[in-house]
């Protein structure tokens, strides 16, 4: 069974989809508000044969698993309250940014002033962006949990490409959790995203693909298709006419090219992965 | 007398500090290894190419030590894309952790050529004690460059997972071979 769980294929897929699946059809009999927490659930149930539990020393793999749990209060508080997360919430986003500067901090204190404000600066705007894109996608089930399946695989992907089978694995892992979801929100159409699914998901695409950037060798400009994916999504009318498999289908169509474009620039650059 | 005392103290301690010569890294000549297990079929080997620090030989007293720094960065397998993927957060996360640093805590002398060094790895964030077994100690004048060197041999054995390296355990081994290749410069 070790030797099972010790797969990073199975850690990154049959486990955080399973967990995602199962915690999903509980949630939707009885909390079908907090159904996004099934991609955490997941991605965390994936995150332990991953990269375990420990938290000391405090490394920037680390911060980041840290900052997604912390996400998931916060947007449970939010959807408790019904308010979207923009709305008098600005300041959410730039915590984002913030928490992004203090998992890139150990390299970025280390520079000289101008590539410093350069690198904080772009992880920073990086992380606003990206969360507060997917963030917009809340009460668009279907659109967010394609914007974040497609932008979780391709940050999983370019990470491997990158250098960094772990940060690989991890951003392939939420991908997998939030395939899951995806595929309980076609079953039921009613089911809501809400911040519960959007907040932490958007957040930890957004720190873990910067921290590939920073921490390993994923191109700087392979970030740029993986932040427009959930903003492109936003632009497709749902249309109540069609069928609920169909839009989705042609939204996985609309974004995977986003995605796909991520991964095959980091491997123009840093060739095969490191297997 | 207080002043006698102060002066004695001083002689003391002046004489002490003396009695130990100290000696920089050679990092041309100074090259830590590792030997891990890979997948089981066969153990992989690496090294770092860059090493600084000093050393204090005190045969005679307790003035001995060893510090070692060396560049997370400057790690090599022969194999571009496996070096960037130890240098990522996966392993030694070289760009959080920029240097390895070895400090000793303790060095005992068995004979003129073998000691015992005990001390303080830290890695990856991780301090831990690490004894390293040194063997083929040899001072003198080096023919070339006409100046004092010592050199020795040591080694040691870690597991990696004592300092927060775990990705990839078990296929990718946990105890690691080290050893070190060391000369150092008198002054």
């Amino acid at each position: 069974m070790n030797e099972l769980l010790s797969q990073p294929a199975l850690q990154s897929s049959l486990i955080p989809f399973c967990a995602a699946l199962a915690t999903g059809v509980l949630l939707m009999a009885g909390a079908r508000r907090w159904a996004g927490l099934a991609v955490l659930v997941g991605f965390y149930a994936a995150v332990y044969p991953i990269a375990g539990f420990e938290f000391a020393p405090l490394t920037s793999t680390r911060k980041i698993l840290l900052l997604g749990l912390a996400a998931i209060p916060v947007a449970v508080v939010l959807d408790t309250l019904r308010r979207k997360a923009r709305v008098g919430s600005g300041v959410l986003f730039w915590l984002a940014g913030a928490a992004l500067l203090w998992v890139v901090w150990p390299v970025v204190q280390r520079e000289e002033l101008r590539v410093a404000l350069a690198l904080g600066g772009m992880g920073a705007i990086y992380a606003v962006l990206v969360t507060s894109f997917a963030s917009d996608l809340a009460a668009k089930p279907r659109h967010a949990g394609v914007a974040l399946l497609t932008m979780s695989l391709g940050t999983g992907g370019a990470a491997l490409m990158g250098a960094s089978a772990l940060i690989g694995q991890l951003g392939l892992a939420l991908g997998a959790a939030t395939g899951a979801w995806l595929l309980l929100a076609m079953w039921k159409p009613t089911m809501g995203a809400g911040n519960t699914l959007t907040l932490p998901v958007g957040f930890l695409n957004a720190l873990l693909g910067y921290g590939a950037f920073v921490y390993a060798r994923l191109p700087w400009f392979a970030l740029l298709p993986l932040g427009l994916i959930p903003l492109l999504v936003r632009f497709v009318a749902p249309d109540a006419k069609v069928a609920s498999w169909r839009q989705t289908l042609w939204l996985v169509l609309l974004a995977s090219p986003l995605a796909a474009l991520a991964v095959f620039l980091s491997w123009q650059v840093e060739g095969a992965p490191p297997l | 007398m207080r002043h006698t005392f102060a002066a004695l103290a001083l002689a003391t301690l002046s004489a002490s500090a003396f009695a130990a010569d100290s000696y920089t890294i050679d990092p041309a000549h100074t090259y830590p290894h590792f030997a891990i297990s890979h997948l089981g079929f066969s153990t992989m080997h690496g090294r770092f190419n860059s090493t600084s620090g000093k050393i204090a030989m005190d045969r005679k007293g307790t003035g001995s030590s060893v510090e070692v720094t060396i560049a997370t960065a400057s790690i090599d397998t022969g194999f571009q894309k496996r070096d960037d993927h130890l240098r990522s957060a996966d392993f030694l996360n070289a760009a959080e952790f920029p240097e390895i640093t070895y400090k000793s805590t303790k060095i005992v002398f068995s004979g003129e050529s073998a000691a015992t060094v005990e001390g303080n790895l830290t890695m990856a964030g991780v301090t831990k004690p690490v004894t390293l077994n040194v063997g083929h100690i040899k001072c003198a004048v080096n023919p070339q460059s006409k100046k004092d060197v010592c050199g020795f041999d040591a080694t040691a054995k870690i597991k990696r997972s004592d300092f927060g390296v775990k990705y990839a355990l078990p296929n990718v081994g946990d105890d690691m071979a080290l050893t070190f290749e060391v000369e150092a410069v008198k002054g």
